[in-house]
């Protein structure tokens, strides 16, 4: 065989790993602590006299809201989230099986879409007091009406029925693969029905319940809409209207410090409850076997398991169903604003997924190690940190950004002598924003997907001459191809709902579904809110099925 | 004959978090041109390593690897895997799942010919190994010795200077190791070929190799011939261990029968 024909390529001193790969994640890790840094800057920056004006007038009140609704949320998502996954866990009975991932509804409708909703639905002259009226022979609602949606205990109500699913899911998983034989063992030594939940069921999923909890919490910390509906100032609404409507950056920056303070305290409660949970994981054990129910028993689990869904979802989404056809026979098409905001809403949302993807690509790919030795992954470590924006409220996130995007935006202007704002006057603000708070997804979906490719097929790739972008190009963008799509629609979903921090970055007159139903829950004006809730809730859906298929498998 | 592979007094170690842990100490061994080595020991014996520091995967800590007289890895000194005209067939194969055959073998060549040299080339490695008729065929479609064989083209399609083998034959059944490893070393003689294997089957070693190392706990306690393995043990060890020469030997004569 002739070997010496083949030519030689020149034989270079190059670095293990893609050095560029390195640089752009490092940059990515960089931009996204860029707010934070900003936010620390603007709030130490200011005079105190404003922050003694806040001290007395505006934070107590807020972080009393804050803390109560915090405390309110976590308890009801504890309660609904565990007794659902032990109900369909723990019982059969009719309809469970549906019940079981129809119970992760709710996820898809965001905070100020239930809020919306239920604002109207529970309207002293709306359909439901009505209905009670007719029932209890009362003429006019002057003599009989419900307490008044618009409390704390009403934004309580609809952010624990929308945000239970996170608990559900994480405390269900956890059911399914660990508790049978402890159970089995605890029934054997005489405890009861009751004494098992209690005894061995509680304290085993309170690893799960800390980490659905944490993530409904800050979900929670980040819902600007209900509680502006609902007339509760929270710590998110005090950010946004001392910038808003006092256009005072140093105290809005001090508030959203406050905030990330409280982030940090659910991250670390997050992380606390992984821990635990990973170290639980590690026994591999059989599902439990359900007890079947009949009549009484089985009528009851059925009411109690469709209760938390019916309010959650079924309401809500029928009201939009019904409230969108009136709209549509009323006035038979919709107004071209609506389709100019959904217009909006897409191109934004496939730009900020496009920009996501492609950040995350570089992130998770940087990340990957071809050496086995190594203690230290500098990649790596850049993945936590550009993973960071996913607890960072987006009302935080964006105030954090106001600042840079200024600079940059001035320093833009004096370069080309032009006038405009290139990224606040744009959507390359909101973008950016987006990408933040959403690459923890790409990041994650992509590490996993790269997670199941064999390192010795990189290996392999680069010992017949391919440097790490070439593998990446050949070998491994093939095979994420799957890990991509399932990221890239996570990531469309979130940002067509995301509502903060498109609020305070949009450009002027530039609405999306979400800030459309917003301006029209806020003038109490309910007159297209409908279509474009129950769009964003449609949109909302395909994820949770998603999640169903990946996640719930096991039951069935 | 000149050494192509050297390996002068070189230290490996993994990072922990207690520090380094040293994985191979001072190891010295040379390959001449057109031969196969082998090194040979226990799972955990730094065996493997030795085979991705070769690779370029694994840095030298102390010492260095040399090439055909080129230092390709030191202390200062770490070519890229891609710049080094080193092939390597894996223990799990690791060919591309979305590449068929042919593809697989191709994979290689991109950057060293066009078009209808690559088609020629791809059918003369298919043609060497006795795979063409699955040349269109996805690696999920054909056995685990057929895998084993596109995996072997593959890697010695752009002719490189060193081909590594790491514990090749372990994936595979009984008959057909000892039907492929015989196999391999056949198609490495005829085309002249360097190369290491690494394993753990004293048979598989006797059979293949004409210089093998005993191993054990990171150091080569002896590189020698399987005759001098056999015949003049240096320590007591490497006579424990190839023992079993009956043993060997008939596996040997069974192996010859197969030829």
């Amino acid at each position: 065989m002739q070997t010496d024909s083949l030519p030689r390529p020149w034989r270079l001193r190059g670095p293990e790993r893609g050095a560029g790969w390195l640089l752009g994640a490092a940059l990515i890790a960089f931009a996204v602590l860029l707010p934070l840094g900003a936010l620390a800057w603007q709030a130490l920056d200011a005079d105190l006299s404003h922050w003694s004006h806040l001290a007395t007038y505006v934070l107590p009140q807020a972080l009393a809201n804050t803390a109560m609704l915090l405390l309110g949320v976590g308890i009801l998502v504890t309660m609904l989230g565990t007794g659902a996954a032990w109900l369909v866990t723990a019982y059969d009975f009719p309809s469970r099986r549906i019940l079981t991932w129809a119970l992760l509804l709710p996820l898809a409708v965001p905070t100020y879409i239930i809020a919306f909703a239920y604002l109207d639905l529970l309207h002293p002259i709306g359909p439901i007091q009505t209905a009670i009226r007719t029932i209890l022979g009362y003429d006019s609602p002057r003599d009989f009406r419900l307490p008044d949606l618009r409390s704390i205990y009403g934004a309580i109500f609809v952010l624990g029925f929308v945000l239970y699913p996170y608990v559900y899911l994480s405390t269900r998983v956890m059911f399914m693969t660990q508790a049978a034989s402890l159970l089995e063992a605890a029934r054997t030594l005489g405890a009861g029905k009751v004494g098992v939940f209690v005894r061995v069921a509680l304290p085993l999923a309170r690893p799960a319940i800390a980490v659905g909890a944490s993530l409904a919490l800050l979900e929670t910390l980040n819902d600007i809409g209900a509680s502006e509906f609902l007339g509760v100032q929270t710590l998110t609404v005090s950010v946004y209207t001392t910038w808003v409507t006092r256009s005072d950056l140093a105290s809005a920056a001090q508030i959203a410090l406050t905030m990330l303070a409280i982030v940090v305290g659910l991250i670390l409660l997050e992380r606390h409850g992984r821990k635990r949970q990973r170290y639980a994981n590690t026994q591999r054990m059989r599902p439990m076997q359900a007890r079947r129910l009949r009549g009484g028993a089985a009528l009851l689990a059925i009411v109690l398991g469709w209760i938390p869904v019916l309010l959650g979802f079924i309401a809500p989404a029928w009201y939009l169903v019904v409230e969108t056809s009136k709209r549509l026979h009323l006035v038979g098409g919709v107004s071209d604003q609506l389709i100019n905001g959904l217009t909006n809403t897409v191109t934004v949302a496939f730009a900020a997924t496009v920009v996501t993807l492609g950040c995350g690509l570089i992130v998770a790919w940087a990340g990957r190690t071809l050496r086995e030795s190594a203690r230290l992954n500098p990649g790596r470590a850049c993945a936590r940190i550009a993973s960071l924006g996913y607890a960072v409220p987006g009302t935080v996130l964006a105030i954090g950004l106001l600042m840079p995007f200024t600079w940059i935006d001035r320093q833009l202007g004096s370069m080309f002598g032009t006038q405009g704002l290139l990224l606040m006057g744009s959507t390359g603000a909101l973008v950016c924003a987006y990408t933040m708070r959403f690459l923890a997804i790409s990041v994650g979906g992509i590490e996993a997907g790269l997670s199941r490719i064999p390192p010795s097929l990189e290996q392999a790739s680069r010992l017949l001459g391919e440097n790490a972008s070439g593998t990446l190009r050949r070998v491994h963008l093939p095979l994420l191809k799957p890990a991509l799509a399932t990221a890239a629609l996570l990531v469309f979903v979130d940002t067509m709902k995301e509502l903060p921090a498109t609020l305070l970055l949009r450009p002027l007159n530039f609405e999306t579904l979400a800030t459309w139903l917003y301006a029209e829950a806020a003038r109490g004006t309910y007159e297209e809110g409908a279509v474009a809730a129950l769009a964003i809730v449609v949109a909302g859906l395909v994820p949770v099925i998603l999640l169903a298929r990946t996640n719930l498998k096991m039951g069935h | 004959m000149a050494d192509l592979l050297e390996l002068d007094r070189i230290r490996l170690a993994y990072d922990t978090p207690q520090g380094l842990r040293p994985v191979v100490q001072d190891l010295s061994l040379a390959l001449p041109a057109g031969h196969i080595g082998c090194l040979l020991g226990q799972s955990g014996c730094g065996k493997t390593t030795i085979l991705r520091a070769i690779a370029g995967f694994e840095p030298v800590r102390a010492g260095h690897i040399a090439l055909d007289g080129t230092i390709i890895s030191s202390e200062s000194v770490l070519v890229a895997p891609e710049h080094r005209r080193v092939g390597m067939m894996f223990q799990d194969y690791a060919l591309f799942p979305h590449l068929t055959a042919a593809e697989n073998v191709a994979f290689g060549l991109r950057k060293l010919m066009n078009k209808a040299q690559r088609a020629a080339r791809v059918k003369e490695m298919l043609d060497l190994v006795g795979l063409s008729a699955a040349a269109d065929s996805y690696p999920h479609e054909i056995s685990g010795g057929q895998q084993q064989r596109v995996a072997l083209a593959r890697a010695l399609a752009p002719s490189p200077d060193l081909l590594l083998l790491d514990e090749p034959f372990s994936n595979l059944d009984v008959d057909t190791r000892e039907r492929l490893a015989f196999e391999v070393r056949d198609i490495l003689k005829s085309t002249g070929h360097t190369a290491i294997l690494v394993t753990h089957n004293q048979a598989e070693a006797f059979a293949i190799a004409d210089r093998i190392g005993i191993m054990s706990e990171g150091k080569v306690v002896q590189w020698d011939t399987p005759y001098n393995l056999h015949h003049h043990p240096a320590t007591d060890f490497v006579r424990d261990f190839v023992r079993r020469e009956a043993l060997v030997e008939q596996r040997q004569q069974a192996y010859a029968r197969g030829r």
